[in-house]
């Protein structure tokens, strides 16, 4: 006689089920003497047209993305990469220079939209232009006068962004005493290098909110990817200032307050050169 | 008699019952700071995280700023998207709120329409740009993160004395794996003001590429993301916002009085006549072409 003791604990059974389970999704064979019709459902199910085309269209983002990946090194790797990024490695502007070039595109397209324009005739054609260009050489001054003028304010926010997230106010108070001396202190360096000569030239501190939050990061997050993330998003931070000042002037100040007055100016030199014209005559 | 006795019931030793109902379980989802990473985290059953302070337990849990924790992401990683959520908000929310607040001589209807235009060239930018511009990023991103994977796990292995197998470099970008190089040989040099200097240079170049090649879609897609808002304007605005621009009355004897003048002007330069004389010689006055008003009445 055989007596088989099962000891195994219901908990074991349940996790043994789940293997089994799996298992049997994938071992089966079809039995094609046993039940033909389940066969018949399994298969019509398999080649459901609607599950493979939503398949298919799931997997487009990712193809697009490997064919992305694949372009990027025969794009990108070559010696003007190179050398360009060896000569902006100075630049924290680079975003910014960016979103300007962006814009000076979509207004160049305009200006020879306008220039290209039938409807109107020549002076009011070249009078617009000339408006749309003066327009964008102004705003993108302000933009980055307005990026500029909000940084010190904006490394706070980083700060306290940092200071939330990570539940610690003496991290912000650290900041802002720590900044606070450094701008102090640059102003004497500034001074001091006004008067010696290269050699002896000294670097200014650093008042950047982000190289302050990553020094101390090590103390609350332990795991480099958890500081990798979160430092993603304190860089993000100036990103987001730069977004939303250029937006805020290329798309809220500029349609809002500085289109209508620039027009109203571009009729009144219109009509007085008209006058001018006839007086001429 | 023979007595086949399975002993080896694990579960009793353990503590985390729960993992064993469903493998997947055992990776926390509770941990972390963002919720797509945290599956990714494995956690050790018989320790939990691994030590640290109480704050940064506490920041990993904090979900208080979760959809700014999301944007601050998505601007990093997305810098043309980003930009564009930033047009979409301004150009979809505040300026039509503008709008509708200003007084003016504007009627509502005119006011509707502006704002229509605006919420409309918003959703278009922002729609466009992302389509365009993310497959293109996290191609960038793939291959950034790549070199960065496994350089991360050389430089590691050397700092620590480890024996990690870095993951493989999948694409050949040999100006980029030249600046890996060299911080993997700063790495093993001794730390001097200079090294940590070239250091930072290295890293700035290397993110300052990713950037570069991630914004440059911005030049490549103003052209036509500015010819498909033009296009697409009208028909957004008509089908979706059931507004549609008012057609200006046409004046085609103002415009027809126009062209007469204009020949008259033309005839009066090819004589050469000063203006006064030439039109007193017909008692010719310009500027009643110019009352004229209206239709053909």
């Amino acid at each position: 006689m055989q007596v088989l003791m099962n000891t195994v604990s219901p908990k074991y059974n349940t996790y043994n089920n789940f293997n089994n389970t799996n298992k049997q999704q994938y071992n089966q064979q079809p039995s094609f003497g046993a039940n033909t019709d389940e066969v018949v459902i399994k298969v019509v199910k398999k080649s459901n047209f609607l599950k493979k085309t939503i398949t298919a269209i799931k997997s487009v983002p990712k193809k697009l993305t490997q064919a992305s990946a694949w372009l990027v090194p025969k794009l990108f790797d070559n010696k003007f990469m190179d050398k360009l990024s060896v000569k902006l490695q100075n630049s924290d502007n680079l975003f910014k220079h960016f979103l300007a070039i962006g814009s000076a595109i979509t207004s160049g397209m305009y200006m020879y939209k306008t220039l290209q324009n039938d409807k109107l005739d020549k002076d009011r054609k070249n009078t617009l232009a000339v408006n749309q260009f003066l327009t964008f050489v102004l705003s993108t001054a302000g933009a980055y006068a307005i990026d500029g003028s909000i940084n010190d304010w904006w490394q706070k926010m980083t700060a306290k962004y940092a200071a939330a997230s990570l539940e610690d106010k003496t991290l912000l108070d650290d900041f802002v005493k720590e900044f606070k001396e450094a701008k102090e202190e640059n102003k004497k360096i500034k001074a001091f290098n006004k008067t010696a000569s290269a050699a002896d030239k000294k670097d200014l501190k650093s008042v950047r909110a982000d190289a302050f939050i990553k020094d101390r990061l090590g103390k609350y997050l332990v795991d480099a990817k958890d500081r990798s993330l979160f430092m993603d998003r304190i860089k993000g931070m100036s990103f987001l200032k730069s977004m939303l000042v250029f937006a805020l002037v290329y798309r809220y100040i500029v349609p809002v307050a500085v289109t209508k007055p620039a027009n109203i100016l571009c009729e009144k030199y219109l009509a007085h050169k008209k006058n001018e014209e006839k007086d001429d005559d | 008699m023979k007595i086949n006795s399975i002993s080896n019931d694990f579960t009793l030793k353990s503590g985390y019952l729960e993992v064993y109902k469903d493998p997947h379980n055992s990776k926390d989802t509770s941990v972390g700071l963002c919720g797509k990473n945290n599956k990714e985290y494995n956690v050790s059953f018989n320790g939990g995280l691994p030590i640290q302070s109480e704050a940064a337990v506490n920041a990993i849990k904090s979900k208080k700023m979760k959809a700014l924790d999301w944007l601050l992401k998505f601007v990093k990683d997305h810098n043309v998207s980003g930009s564009a959520l930033m047009a979409l908000f301004l150009a979809g929310v505040l300026r039509p709120l503008t709008i509708m607040a200003l007084p003016g001589k504007k009627d509502k209807e005119d006011k509707i329409y502006a704002s229509g235009h605006s919420i409309a060239s918003g959703l278009i930018g922002f729609g466009v740009s992302t389509v365009l511009t993310t497959p293109w990023d996290n191609g960038v991103m793939s291959v950034m993160q790549n070199y960065q994977k496994h350089y991360d796990t050389v430089i590691k292995n050397i700092k620590d004395g480890t024996n990690e197998e870095p993951e493989p470099l999948k694409y050949k970008f040999d100006i980029l794996n030249k600046r890996y190089e060299r911080l993997v040989e700063i790495a093993k040099e001794q730390g001097t003001k200079a090294t940590a200097l070239e250091k930072r240079m290295l890293k700035k170049q290397i993110d300052n590429m990713g950037l570069m090649m991630k914004n440059i879609t911005e030049w490549a897609i103003a052209v036509p993301r500015s010819i498909l808002t033009i296009a697409l304007i009208p028909p957004i605005l008509k089908y979706v916002f059931g507004v549609e621009k008012k057609k200006s009355e046409p004046a085609p004897v103002k415009k027809h009085s126009e062209e007469v003048l204009n020949n008259v002007e033309n005839y009066r330069k090819m004589t050469g006549m000063p203006s006064k004389d030439f039109y007193s010689s017909f008692r010719f006055e310009p500027k009643w072409f110019n009352q004229a008003k209206g239709g053909n009445n």
